[in-house]
């Protein structure tokens, strides 16, 4: 149950700090995305349920905080779920190798997604060579910054079940 | 057991694109937030106006007061005094910036016949794709939707939702939106759409138009939202490409985005500020 909670905790203070610090340091655009990560931990630990939940929120706190029309990233975010869950049948979520390829699909599809959907509800969405360069580079940052996380929440998740089955 | 299991997953899943299929539907983007998400903004944005203030204080310690820590250890003690003395000077120089600012932003509220009121940015968007802010005044400010939003260099955006106590500003630069201008010395007109931080497009100007870059980008007052004649931004790439119909032109906006802390809303109640319009 802490496990939980806790990607809960980081992952809002992640949506809430990373706002403020698009402006002066981050570069724009290229984006380690934490919910997508999550979800995958989520759904690799057996958390289906969980994972839905838990992508589905964090994309109404981003539309809260975000210039989109509401409920646009709760709906892009349980698309990426539904993606995740599908690689998940060909792909092994609990090797190094398939984590990497399944986060680095979702991150591509929710950027590619998020263009559709925006070009679908006739907003403005800027798309070309260099933006595609950029989802990439999302894709890539966000896939080798979750085997940290990875490593982080699966020797937690070890300890803590390791504490609640001694108990 | 592993059958209803899977069907109740199934059911949840169901439901919540079925949620976001609603939210999304029933919300344009200039529109009062819903009671619900009224209670969600009003729980979220004291958390987001601490976060913000914490990452200000760190970035301040972190680039005005660390940066100074790595000289030599020889005069501890004088290292000492020098760096308490500097924590207080960068104290009161921040004091005195934001004195600074207050005042422009009083001089520029002085200029102006319409009713202003002091708003703080506690939040920006956090996906990056989309340029919004989020100000610590709402509802019960007087604030409504598609009142304008400038500080003392000139326009900054439009209210696009709002909850009792925040407000939601799409800022000119976002891809969505238009500000209707002219060129303040040929009077030639068009529309402002942002394209990135640093740079907007002028749509919609007439081949036979007289720009020229340096000129000066003015609210035409047309739009219905922003009054006439606060400074958008300064031409700074003319492009007049065969065969189209208009001309490119690229304006460098004249408020500077990545430092806005404190912004205005002019109170005042044009044609889409109206109240039906939002219920609608």
């Amino acid at each position: 149950m802490i496990i939980p909670v806790a990607s809960w905790v980081i992952s809002i203070l992640f949506i809430l700090i990373k706002g403020n610090l698009l402006g002066p340091l981050i570069a724009k655009k290229i984006d380690v995305d934490l919910v997508i990560i999550i979800t995958v931990f989520f759904l690799s630990i057996q958390r289906d349920t969980g994972a839905g939940i838990f992508a589905f929120f964090q994309g109404l706190l981003i539309d809260i905080l975000s210039g989109g029309p509401f409920g646009f990233f709760a709906f892009l975010y349980i698309i990426v779920f539904i993606v995740v869950k599908l690689l998940s049948y060909p792909l092994d979520l609990l090797s190094t190798g398939g984590r990497i390829t399944v986060i680095f699909i979702a991150v591509l599809i929710k950027n590619l997604a998020m263009v559709a959907l925006l070009k679908m509800l006739s907003l403005e969405a800027a798309f070309s060579y260099n933006e595609f360069m950029i989802f990439i580079l999302s894709a890539l940052c966000s896939s080798f910054a979750a085997l940290f996380i990875f490593s982080v929440l699966e020797t937690l998740h070890n300890r803590f079940s390791r504490m609640e089955s001694e108990f | 057991m592993l059958l209803r299991n899977r069907i109740k997953k199934f059911w949840i899943l169901i439901i919540l694109i079925f949620i976001g299929l609603i939210l999304i539907s029933t919300s344009t983007v200039r529109k009062s937030w819903n009671p619900l998400t009224r209670i969600l903004v009003e729980i979220v944005a004291p958390f987001q106006k601490i976060t913000r203030n914490t990452v200000s204080i760190t970035e301040d310690l972190w680039l005005k007061y660390f940066g100074l820590i790595n000289t030599s250890e020889e005069n501890t003690r004088l290292k000492k005094e020098i760096d308490l003395l500097t924590m207080e000077n960068f104290r009161y120089r921040e004091l005195l910036a934001t004195h600074q600012r207050l005042q422009q932003l009083l001089q520029f509220k002085d200029t102006t016949e319409q009713n202003v009121l002091a708003a703080q940015v506690i939040g920006r968007d956090p996906t990056g794709y989309f340029r919004s802010i989020i100000i610590d005044k709402g509802e019960n400010s007087g604030i409504k939707i598609n009142m304008p939003v400038v500080n003392s260099n000139g326009a900054v955006g439009q209210v696009v939702s709002l909850s009792y106590n925040y407000a939601k500003v799409l800022l000119v630069i976002d891809q969505n939106s238009s500000v209707d201008s002219i060129i303040q010395r040929s009077r030639d007109s068009g529309i402002i759409k942002g394209l990135s931080s640093k740079v907007c497009l002028m749509e919609n100007v007439v081949k036979t138009s007289d720009i020229h870059v340096g000129d000066v980008v003015v609210t035409s007052g047309l739009g219905g939202v922003f009054p006439k004649g606060i400074p958008v931004g300064e031409v700074i790439e003319v492009e007049d490409p065969p065969g189209e119909l208009f001309k490119d032109v690229k304006i460098k906006p004249s408020v500077d985005f990545s430092k806005l802390e404190e912004v205005l809303v002019i109170l005042k109640e044009g044609p889409l500020s109206n109240p039906l319009i939002e219920k609608d």
